[in-house]
């Protein structure tokens, strides 16, 4: 198939531009925030690698919706919850440690699975819409998420640990300690390098979750999830379960932002238990698309340079706002203006980059209609 | 069938991957009592204060007519307790003992019946009403 995207038909210099727009327009910002923040290079280095081992997991869930043509999956705050609801029972219980984190993940997993495909059958009733609708049934979710864990524990599912439960006796208190398994993955090895602190086990479980999605997308279900990315109709022709496909896609997304969230919450070491998930899809994607990632297209690298660059931006945004401006609150309204704004732009980015990808396609084919009709009428003349 | 078998094997995989990490993981508050105690007519009394370590970690001294509490994770424990002089410095005696607990239990350990050579030295943790 010919290429018809940009690089067929701009200037290498300025397809480059409007590819990396997002990431150009981060690192330049950045330019400016880092020494107007003060910060040092040694405190950023500290701050990003325990942003990069804290983040990471939940980013890397999304790709694999990308690959099946479902853009950004909103719905990872799903797989949210139900880390969060395994992180509930587990401090109920008691269990802490590394046990409590794997148990958690455990308990997680059903409710993920559960919540990935019905998340599935929504947006496969959705196709061509499944940001938006993913958007929307992530606030639906966390109301049924709100009655269950505000309503239901304690009343129909027995809570014991009064420490997590409200005084009214049902429903969990607002914040939950999770001293009892803070950092078990980040201490289980843990180098010190020239005061860096770098928690290896946190980056041996990102690292195994890289390589199974390389490994992934050369499977059988990995080439029929990008098959159903690049046509529906063309899979569907193949034999490919399309309906099957997408949800599996979506299932396997949600159940890698659970644990992502269960290590998210480990290495924060506390859990606000009606706001945690709130804002995971938003800002997992958000720093996928700084990263360079499009609606279309998401690589590995996409994930580090994005949580690199977006939690920079998060860290040394609130000084330099204070530099500049004396109000360090300007820089906290920043990173949600930042996160919301860069959506916006990579969405209307692609959304434009299709457009002129369509209308240069159109022209394509009017040109080589007007050149088939113009050797038929050549034909017919000599004849 | 023989897809149905494997599921049904994954699932009591998972289960009983459950309740392993649940044993395991199970925090335990054990508390630690070096007061006079009288079981089947033997009485035992609190002489001396005790340095206590639970599974190596120290959780402190226990002095004369005194509790404490320390925490364990899992089914099997070991206690080491370091007999102090008046001034609290050690003597050089040590006692050592192994323990298992079960998910729920919440134990009491007498220090003077442990010293003193008793089979029950600890006992299951029970709320005064």
């Amino acid at each position: 198939m010919k290429n018809t995207s940009l690089t067929k038909t701009m200037h290498p210099g300025v397809q480059f531009l409007i590819n990396n727009a997002v990431p150009i327009l981060f690192v330049t910002l950045l330019i400016f925030a880092v020494p107007l923040s003060g910060y040092s290079g040694g405190y950023l280095v500290n701050e990003m690698i325990t942003r990069l081992a804290r983040n990471s997991f939940l980013v890397l869930s999304l790709l694999i919706p990308i690959i099946a043509g479902m853009g950004m999956n909103f719905g990872i705050v799903l797989g949210a919850m139900a880390g969060q609801i395994g992180l509930i029972f587990i401090s109920d219980w008691q269990v802490v440690g590394m046990p409590g984190m794997l148990l958690a993940m455990l308990i997680s997993t059903p409710i993920a699975v559960l919540l990935g495909w019905f998340c599935g059958i929504v947006l496969n009733r959705a196709k061509g819409r499944e940001m938006v609708t993913g958007y929307m049934l992530g606030f639906f979710m966390s109301g049924i998420y709100q009655l269950f864990v505000l309503y239901g524990m304690g009343h129909i599912i027995p809570i014991s640990n009064n420490d997590i439960l409200l005084p009214r006796g049902f429903g969990i208190r607002n914040a939950i300690n999770l001293d009892q398994i803070q950092g078990v993955l980040g201490n289980l090895i843990n180098v010190n390098i020239g005061g860096i602190n770098i928690p290896i086990g946190n980056f041996l479980v990102i690292a195994a979750l890289c390589a199974f999605i390389v490994w992934f997308r050369k499977t059988k279900l990995g080439q029929d999830m990008r098959t159903v990315g690049q046509d529906m109709n063309v899979a569907r022709t193949s034999g490919i379960n399309v309906e099957r496909t997408r949800i599996l896609a979506i299932i396997m997304s949600t159940l890698l932002a659970c644990y992502g969230q269960i290590i998210f919450l480990q290495n924060i070491g506390t859990m606000n238990t009606y706001n945690s998930h709130d804002q995971v899809g938003l800002f997992a994607v958000a720093a996928l698309l700084v990263g360079g990632a499009s609606v279309a297209r998401g690589s590995i690298a996409n994930v580090f340079i994005g949580t690199v660059l977006f939690h920079m931006v998060f860290v040394v945004s609130p000084r330099a706002g204070k530099e500049l401006i004396g109000e360090a609150q300007l820089g906290e309204h920043f990173r949600v203006f930042i996160s919301y704004a860069i959506i916006a732009l990579s969405l209307a980015l692609y959304a434009w980059r299709k457009q002129v990808e369509k209308e240069n396609e159109r022209r394509r084919v009017q040109a080589q209609n007007r050149a088939t009709l113009h050797d038929q009428n050549q034909g017919g003349i000599e004849a | 069938m023989r897809r149905n078998l494997i599921r049904l094997a994954l699932i009591l995989l998972l289960i009983w991957a459950g309740l392993y990490l649940y044993g395991a993981g199970k925090m335990h508050k054990v508390l630690l009592d070096n007061k006079d105690w009288a079981q089947d007519a033997v009485a035992y009394t609190a002489t001396t204060p005790y340095l206590v370590l639970l599974d190596g970690e120290e959780v402190g001294t226990v002095r004369v007519g005194k509790r404490k509490a320390g925490e364990v994770m899992g089914a099997r424990h070991t206690i080491v307790l370091e007999e102090l002089d008046e001034d609290e410095e050690p003597t050089g005696k040590k006692i050592e003992k192994s323990f298992s607990l079960k998910p729920n239990d919440a134990p009491v350990v007498n220090i003077p019946a442990l010293v003193g050579g008793s089979e029950t030295w600890w006992e299951m943790y029970v709320e005064e009403e």
